[in-house]
């Protein structure tokens, strides 16, 4: 019996359930404030559904968060907070509801988008973060999470260019902060602007770094709007395989010099989101008429406790102690790179989904 | 899979296939009516 490891391997143990148990009972929560406020006319004249549930989610996870905090007790939980696992779940339920046809549709124009976004935000990324002379293991790490797909981007990235543990903190921390204000902002403006619920899903897809808030904004502004945003989400995730095989290429080549380390093709699949299999596969067996994940059934209910507990883990894992660390820099840059990347992923969105490809 | 240092071998999974492997059991347990009208109603 190794009597090291026990008392760790219990204490983890412990956390995970710790952690699983307050994400679940701040989702219950969140989802009986949700319901009440739903009916309810706000100040202002505001309807109380406009507030839908990845708002209450979110904030209810940031309250838990601060108490947590305030208590002492934040690190005991963080092994069982797991927004990932949640938001993946509920995409591939997401998938059981939506038809192949819609998601191949939608999926040509999501590629066209994700390879014109990816490129031009992932350059200019790299571009101004070299202005304003970051490291550039940390351009690398904030340049794919803004490009590609956020919080796993940056993990991936941080794997191919070796970069340190507290810059994909940094980064996890930039991301999380500024997609939480965008899921609520951006369907707002897409309102204001009166865009249809596909261009509206394609823009918040392309434009919010993180899939959780992707996901929160096309609930907030439609169910239509929800589908597409997580279909060119989803295929946005699908290039982090090839994007950190080209990084990893890219440093080992060009940075460090060390040709006879080139990463082996193998990296593409080994960092392609396995999930996206099971969001096509839940799909086709829609369109086939073997699961029901449509409307009323109880495999949407799931998705949506699946997604209300992301958004709540969301919540839980938010943190600004490491952006003291790193000075404003980064920040600058990351929010400049972010009005870019928005601004330019509401034009493609047009273009392709509203011009070039519409969906109806 | 990996070798335990207690001798066993540990099957462990990434958190990505586990979360498909979870979603497809949700979906076969609505297949089987395990979940939904006929077996445990969950409401959201």
């Amino acid at each position: 019996m190794n009597t090291e490891t026990n008392p760790q391997n219990m204490s983890k143990k412990m956390g995970f359930a710790a952690g699983m148990l307050t994400t679940f009972v701040l989702a219950y929560a969140a989802w009986l404030v949700s319901n009440q406020v739903y009916g309810m006319k706000l100040p202002f004249g505001i309807p109380g559904k406009v507030l839908e549930y990845p708002l209450w989610g979110a904030l209810i996870g940031m309250a838990g968060n601060a108490l947590l905090k305030l208590t002492g007790r934040h690190e005991i939980i963080q092994n069982g907070i797991r927004t990932e696992l949640f938001l993946k779940i509920g995409l591939i339920l997401l998938g059981a509801g939506i038809s192949f046809k819609t998601v191949l549709t939608a999926a040509g124009g999501a590629a066209l988008q994700g390879m014109v976004m990816i490129t031009s935000v992932f350059f200019f990324g790299w571009w101004l973060s070299g202005k304003f002379k970051l490291d550039d293991k940390l351009r690398a790490v904030m340049s794919t999470a803004l490009a590609v797909c956020g919080v796993s981007a940056a993990i991936a990235a941080a794997g191919s260019v070796l970069a340190k543990k507290e810059q994909v903190t940094y980064v996890t921390t930039l991301v999380i902060i500024t997609a939480l204000p965008l899921m609520v902002i951006a369907p707002l403006l897409a309102g204001a602007m009166n865009l249809p619920q596909e261009v509206a899903g394609a823009w918040f897809g392309g434009n919010i770094d993180t899939t959780a808030a992707v996901v929160g904004a096309g609930t907030i502004y439609g169910e239509e709007a929800q589908a597409i945003a997580s279909i060119v989400k989803a295929t946005q995730n699908a290039f982090i395989g090839l994007v950190s095989f080209l990084l990893a290429f890219y440093f080992v080549v060009v940075v460090e010099r060390k040709p006879e380390e080139r990463p082996s093709i193998g990296l593409i699949w080994e960092r392609f989101p396995k999930f996206v299999l099971g969001f096509v596969l839940a799909s086709v067996f829609y369109t086939l008429g073997w699961v029901d994940g449509g409307k009323g059934s109880v495999i949407e209910a799931i998705k949506n406790w699946a997604f209300m507990l992301a958004f709540v883990s969301m919540g839980l894992e938010f943190s600004t102690a490491e952006l003291r660390k790193m000075g404003w820099a980064p920040v600058i840059v990351y929010l400049l790179v972010t009005v870019f990347n928005t601004v330019l992923a509401l034009g493609v969105a047009w273009l392709i989904f509203g011009v070039w490809m519409p969906i109806k | 899979m990996s070798q335990h240092p207690s001798g066993k071998k540990k099957i462990s999974m990434s958190e990505d296939w586990l979360s498909v492997l979870l979603a497809f059991l949700l979906l076969l347990l609505s297949v089987l009516g395990i979940l939904g009208e006929t077996g445990i109603q969950i409401k959201f």
